[in-house]
């Protein structure tokens, strides 16, 4: 199992190194930079000046040489500084805006969780009845709803329309909150936001759940479970419940990353301060060394994320064995 | 169509009514064997599948008994209800769509006979694994991927055995182990992945065995295993029998098998009994022209055939049956004067024989020629 890990995360090594030059050369080819977008519409700019500017920014050497100063400066620690916001990469990227996406998705991603494997179980054992239509109806509804719509839905008639909770933002203006208030005036803030990622994504892992237990009640060993005299209660939640872990466990590894990489939409219609809408920005304006940090950082927790759920696939499933 | 919906609809509606019910009343299930001497005796069962292109009357209006402590084989081809019978008596169907829709299967418990056809879930729990135990016929597939063979067996064991302590568990799941022929040490540590399709069945019969069942069910159990050790494993059938002193219900299309294990032979044919007797009676004087050509059908030793004899023609789509002999198309006696009218009857040739064709008397005497050679 060590020895497994280890090779994984060599080889892990490489992937960043490829992932992290495409990055680079992508962002290097964007047809115009910081600083182009910096000067464009400012007439009394010179050439020279300009010249000067992106030798500042380091924008002036060829694709190659700047990816191998980016990677020689990242592989002592240094990000560089961020275009925008003038401070370090790694200050701005872990910043509370990271801390607040990750909230937001990881309360909502438990949500979902603890609504989607009961409710998908339910509907697996009553295939085809009204229970079962009723449940996988809601969930495909909920994740066909584009965000902005059931956003503005959402706000209209509990912000607007019964004043129950906050329209916008993250605190309540001009009040200075200070401990438990300041949390729980957050909190009611960030409800819709979970609301709209909740019913948005419970479906996705309710039809996995429903299905994955679909096959795995029809198993010969879920019969044998029968034919011991075991109750029913124990056949599902024990025979065939273990079975269905199986996927469900690689799935949540997978979806590690996107804990992290923020909700570019539903952050800017609630104007939440997280990473989704800093990224969104850094691209409009061609931040290549916030860009840079974000995405590579992406790509760890990407690698990292496959890597847990090979290793959970080797806790839940017996079969599964590495040498 | 849509009369099959509207007929579906109230057939499932009727066994989720059925499901929901708490406290039948024990008048509802308690029965009279008709023989205290038999175990189980189906009377009339009929098992339907109630499917979107009609309803598949998978086991219709079988009657035959198994004496205790006897071994029955029921032979037929697949798909002609030799499993759903088997998983009737274990109310192990696919419900809604698979139920029992008529008939009686009863069953001669300790305290009282019961009718497993009525009988309440709750008690079905009771009686399933510990009373009566089933051998599926995929090893392969049987057990559990995610437990220990020790965990799935001791399971069965404190599920029927509540007040067991934890040692005599261990030392009785090696017991069984033991019993079925596996000694390796750590045996009880490994998962199903570890051990082979043979030691797997083995694992499957332990845990069959695992109560002393009065009834053992063994669909197919050794169809998915190679010759060697299906002789293994039917000789380790036969002796456990004779320890525990069970009945056991052998179901296969393998008619050496059944020649081999069975006192009691049921020949069934789209979903009915055709003919049934005694070992002898069936392999010495077949009467039903469908047990002939299975006779025919089975390869012999130390004799220079060509092609071996097989059947003509197929089953019969089992949605809207004929309602003369189901066999009549295929059979080498059909006559459209006799056999063209009403499903034959269950003819008494002898004490133990009996079989449902109108041209018996002809097929014996021939077969019995076909014996004398």
């Amino acid at each position: 199992m060590r020895q497994y890990i280890i090779r994984r995360i060599l080889i892990s090594v490489l992937v960043l190194l490829g992932v992290s030059f495409l990055i680079y050369g992508m962002l290097r080819i964007m047809p115009s930079d910081f600083v182009d977008q910096l000067t464009a519409g400012n007439p009394k700019i010179t050439s020279e000046q300009k010249e000067a500017l992106k030798e500042a920014y380091g924008l002036n050497t060829g694709i190659l040489e700047g990816y191998v100063n980016w990677l020689g400066d990242a592989l002592h620690g240094d990000f560089g500084t961020s275009f925008t916001y003038r401070k370090p990469v790694t200050e701005v990227l872990f910043s509370s805006k990271l801390w607040v996406s990750f909230t937001l998705s990881a309360i909502a991603f438990v949500i979902e969780l603890i609504i989607a494997i009961p409710l998908g179980i339910i509907a697996a054992r009553k295939q085809y009845s009204k229970t079962d239509y009723a449940i996988v109806f809601c969930a495909l509804a909920g994740l066909s709803l584009p965000s902005f719509f059931f956003a503005a839905v959402l706000r209209r008639v509990f912000s607007i329309g019964l004043g129950w909770l906050p329209l916008s933002g993250m605190v309540t203006a001009k009040q200075n909150f200070t401990g438990l208030a300041h949390i729980a005036d957050m909190g009611m803030h960030f409800i819709l936001p979970i609301v709209v990622f909740v019913i948005l994504g419970v479906g996705s892992w309710l039809r996995y759940v429903r299905t994955n237990m679909l096959e795995v009640l029809n198993a010969d060993y879920v019969r044998t479970a029968r034919a011991k005299g075991l109750s029913e209660h124990k056949v599902i939640y024990k025979h065939a419940f273990r079975n269905t872990l199986i996927p469900i466990v690689t799935f949540i590894g997978g979806s590690i990353p996107g804990l992290f990489s923020g909700a570019i939409i539903t952050e800017s219609i609630f104007s939440i301060d997280g990473i989704g809408k800093a990224a969104i920005d850094a691209v409009h304006t061609n931040d290549i060394p916030f860009l840079m940090a974000y995405m590579m950082f992406l790509a760890v927790l990407t690698i990292l994320g496959t890597l847990i759920s090979d290793v959970l696939y080797a806790v839940v499933d017996p079969r599964v064995r590495y040498n | 169509m849509k009369e099959i919906k509207a007929l579906n609809k109230k057939m499932y509606k009727k066994f989720n009514q059925e499901k929901k019910r708490n406290n039948v009343p024990e008048s509802e299930y308690v029965t009279e064997m008709r023989n205290p001497q038999n175990i189980v005796e189906f009377d009339n069962l009929k098992t339907y599948f109630y499917t979107d292109q009609g309803t598949v009357k998978a086991v219709d209006g079988v009657t035959f008994e198994i004496p205790m402590g006897k071994t029955i084989g029921i032979v037929g081809e697949s798909g002609c209800g030799k499993s759903v019978t088997s998983l009737s008596l274990m109310r192990l169907l696919q419900g809604p769509q698979g139920q029992i829709s008529g008939g009686e299967i009863r069953y001669n418990r300790d305290e009282q006979p019961v009718d497993i056809a009525k009988v309440p879930v709750k008690l079905m729990q009771k009686i399933r694994g510990n009373e009566i135990s089933m051998i599926f016929q995929e090893p392969m597939t049987s057990l559990n991927p995610v437990f220990t063979i020790g965990d799935q067996l001791s399971e069965i064991l404190k599920l029927h055995n509540p007040d067991m302590d934890k040692k005599d568990m261990e030392e009785r799941v090696i017991e069984l182990l033991r019993l079925v022929g596996i000694v390796r040490d750590g045996i009880s540590d490994s998962y199903p992945h570890e051990l082979s399709g043979g030691m797997k069945q083995r694992v499957v019969i332990a845990m069959a065995l695992a109560c002393n069942p009065r009834l053992i069910i063994a669909d197919e159990p050794t169809t998915a295993l190679d010759v060697t050790i299906q002789a293994q494993i039917l000789d380790l059938l036969r002796n456990l029998k004779d320890k525990i002193n069970a009945s056991i219900m052998l179901i296969t299309h393998d008619l050496g098998v059944v020649a081999e294990m069975a006192d009691y032979v049921v020949v069934m044919y789209a979903g009915r009994v055709v003919e049934q007797g005694t070992a002898q009676d069936i392999f010495h004087n077949p009467a039903h022209p469908y047990t002939v050509g299975l006779m025919k059908s089975r390869p012999v030793l130390n004799e220079e055939i060509g092609r071996l004899y097989s059947i003509p023609g197929n089953v019969p789509n089992p949605i809207n049956m004929p309602s003369h002999c189901y066999f009549k198309n295929r059979c080498e006696k059909g006559v459209e004067k006799i056999c063209g009218g009403e499903y034959p009857p269950m003819i008494d040739l002898s004490e133990t024989h009996k079989v449902a064709c109108y041209r018996c008397n002809e097929a014996v005497q021939e077969g019995g020629e076909a014996d004398g050679n």
